[in-house]
């Protein structure tokens, strides 16, 4: 046989071997699915849900999340389509599920739940109240999805929680007031109580003038006042070391036709929100006040809204009565405004 | 039904009125509240109790339009702030902020930093304890007047297959060159790092993107730096991917195709390759079995009698050529008769055959000697 025949058939024997071992690969490597995920899941849920804002949280208020997952890719491979899933069972059934096509190896994607609860539940939880939360999260390369629960509790849906900050680190005032801005959810001008009260007692005002926004106030307070609203302290220090205060939202304060410094602010605020005057609430020492804006001059006026309790107060008393207050406590700083409209706008928007 | 009876107008009133700052500003990663500045003007209307209301306002109005002398105002301090924002190939984050203070509002207020250092960090604890930034760590540089935070944050940028996207940007950066970003802002901050007063920060953020970042840009709906890594979604393609296992048809078919080729062509050279010898040896049995076995099926005979070799002779002996394959398929079909057949030789020179225990010397086909 010659030697060109040889190479030839070398070649051709070659060829089919590498076919063979072509083929063995091909079907083996078939065989083998998607790379097993490893990944690295940490939860990390709010100890204590303020139900008074609950709207807070479902809202895109970057602070205000129920939940955060980290999910770090640990392994070699990528993992793909990576599916995020919330549930509060008896409150939130599911949330917007969060897609993330690609998390490299080494990366991290972070995952914030944000959950819609219903406003006639979160009413009804008058004190502190348990829950979980389950997480579930899947991928490509999974069997089944992967679900863990966490706890955390509802506060009752009067409770305010004024400052987040550790109390050995409350250095100035506004320390205390971590949390005013929460205040405006419970600045109700749209419940059915307040626009009731509030329509009649002003009717016809049309507050576009500084004038109109004058009347509409002392409507209000000489309405208020001659309903007989009482001024009650809180049952607990407004003041403790905690930093928290029950609250009431308007309707209960017209219900009740009393309450405290911060319940009656609140209820002026809502009443002339609900009217069109533009509201401001602030914070001092053991104490609360309401404030308007004119609308032409841009003023700011303080009103003392406990003064209502008062059967001959003026309201000149009352302005008068809260101006030597700022007065008093502006000088040293710890006097501290909120803007209702201005939270609204950041998130804070009415509970009910 | 409340009814008023008091009514209370702008007229009759004396309104001692305050005027507030706008309300808080949002910084990415800083929770910043403006609060309104502690003294504020006061404003004085009604007729009758004007000269009154003057003289009693006036100064708390005097102490809101002037500062008193310790008092630090907005417009005598500002901080230049230079913000580093390193992102890595996976969309971690290293940061860099400098926060270069007023010299005068530094050496006022620099002891209370030292005094109370949670001050620079406590609005980042709680996000290192849930894992959003790591490896806070503090500088004050008093020489000159700043002071440095520096911290890592992973999972800043998020991975959407096709781009990567990273939120909080929300003003239109001035510079993009490469992969380097430059957005310059200026707003007021009254927080921790201000102590609580109004300070205007001008602040210069530089944000370095990863090196293979392309078609760069700000995205102004989202608020948000977008960026491709075209190189790296092939790596991820070319390396990650199994090619073998998305292409499997077509490897099989290419496999198969090659292995039948490479066996009809080896079979096909094999096959001409004995041609010649086998086509030699055929003609050479024909004729033999024209004279030797007349009556017989020429291949029957060819059959039985070129079995014979195959079997019984030694490697030396073989014919030149072999028998062709149909006369081996018949040797096999013929193979139970074969011992019972005189044994067949085959002349070594031209392959004819000639019959074992004959006498001839020479080959009846060529002529040469057979032994």
């Amino acid at each position: 046989m010659r030697a060109r025949t040889l190479i030839v058939l070398a070649v051709c024997g070659i060829v089919m071997a590498g076919s063979i071992v072509g083929l063995v690969v091909t079907a083996t490597s078939s065989e083998a699915g998607p790379a097993e995920p490893d990944l690295s899941v940490n939860v990390h849920v709010v100890p204590e849900v303020m139900t008074a804002v609950y709207k807070v949280y479902g809202g895109d208020y970057p602070d205000r999340w129920l939940a955060r997952t980290s999910i770090t890719n640990t392994g070699d491979a990528a993992v793909h389509d990576l599916h995020i899933e919330y549930k509060v069972p008896g409150y939130v059934e599911t949330t917007s599920v969060e897609e993330y096509p690609l998390i490299l190896p080494g990366q991290t994607v972070r995952d914030y739940c944000y959950p819609v609860f219903d406003s006639d539940q979160m009413a009804e939880i008058d004190s502190e109240t348990t829950a979980e939360l389950v997480i579930s999260y899947e991928c490509d390369g999974m069997d089944r999805p992967v679900s863990t629960t966490k706890r955390f509790d509802f506060l009752g849906h009067n409770d305010w929680i004024r400052s987040e900050i550790p109390e050995d680190e409350r250095l100035v005032f506004a320390d205390w007031g971590d949390n005013d801005e929460l205040l405006a959810a419970f600045v109700t001008p749209k419940n059915a109580d307040v626009q009731k009260l509030a329509k009649q007692l002003t009717g016809g005002l049309f507050t576009t003038t500084d004038d109109a926004a004058m009347e509409a106030l002392g409507r209000v307070y000489y309405g208020l006042r001659d309903a007989g609203y009482k001024y009650i302290t809180e049952p607990e220090s407004y003041w403790t070391e905690e930093g928290a205060q029950h609250v009431q939202f308007p309707r209960e304060t017209i219900a009740h036709s009393s309450g405290n410094c911060v319940d009656l602010s609140v209820l002026f605020a809502s009443m002339l929100e609900a009217v069109g005057v533009k509201t401001y609430l602030t914070l001092s020492p053991g104490h609360c006040q309401v404030c308007i804006e004119l609308p032409e001059e841009g003023s700011i006026i303080p009103v003392e809204a406990t003064m209502v309790e008062v059967p001959e107060s003026t309201l000149q008393d009352a302005m008068d009565s809260a101006y030597a207050w700022y007065e008093q406590h502006s000088a040293d700083g710890a006097y501290t405004f909120m803007d209702v409209q201005q939270a609204w706008r950041d998130g804070m928007v009415p509970s009910w | 039904m409340v009814s008023s009876s008091t009514p209370m107008t702008a007229e009759s009133a004396s309104r001692s009125s305050l005027a507030v700052r706008p309300g808080p500003l949002r910084r990415p990663l800083r929770r910043s509240y403006a609060p309104p500045s502690a003294l504020l003007p006061v404003v004085m209307v009604g007729a009758l109790l004007l000269l009154l209301a003057l003289a009693l306002i006036g100064p708390a109005a005097a102490l809101a339009d002037e500062p008193a002398d310790d008092a630090i105002t907005t417009d005598t301090y500002d901080v230049e702030e230079t913000f580093e924002i390193r992102v890595d190939d996976v969309g971690n984050v290293k940061y860099r902020d400098v926060l270069l203070y007023d010299r005068e509002f530094f050496d006022a207020h620099a002891a209370d930093f030292e005094e109370y250092p949670f001050l620079l960090s406590r609005r980042y604890r709680t996000m290192e304890d849930v894992n959003e930034i790591q490896d806070f760590q503090t500088g004050m540089n008093k020489e000159a007047g700043s002071i440095t935070l520096s911290f890592g944050e992973k999972g800043r940028a998020y991975n959407m297959e096709d781009h990567w996207i990273m939120y909080g940007f929300y003003t239109e950066p001035v510079q993009i060159s490469g992969s380097d970003v430059t957005i310059e802002e200026t707003s007021t901050v009254n927080s921790d790092y201000t102590l609580w007063q109004d300070l205007e920060f001008r602040t210069t953020t530089h944000v370095s993107l990863p090196a293979g970042a392309t078609n760069v840009r700000w995205d102004e709906g989202e608020y948000a730096l977008v960026w491709e890594m075209p190189e790296q979604l092939a790596a991820l393609t070319a390396g990650g991917g199994n090619v073998l296992q998305e292409n499997r048809v077509v490897f099989v078919t290419l496999f198969a195709i090659l292995f039948a080729g490479a066996g009809g062509v080896g079979l096909v050279v094999l096959l001409r390759s004995r041609r010649g010898p086998a086509a030699a040896a055929t003609a050479g049995s024909t004729a033999t079995a024209g004279t030797t076995a007349p009556g017989s099926s020429s291949t029957a005979t060819a059959s039985r009698e070129q079995a014979a070799p195959t079997i019984a002779e030694s490697a030396a002996d073989a014919p030149a050529a072999p028998p062709s394959a149909d006369a081996a398929t018949a040797m096999e079909r013929a193979d139970g008769e074969a011992s019972d057949a005189p044994r067949a030789r085959f002349c070594r020179h031209c392959g004819a055959r000639f019959v074992e225990g004959t006498d001839e010397r020479f080959c009846t086909h060529c002529g040469k000697e057979i032994h």
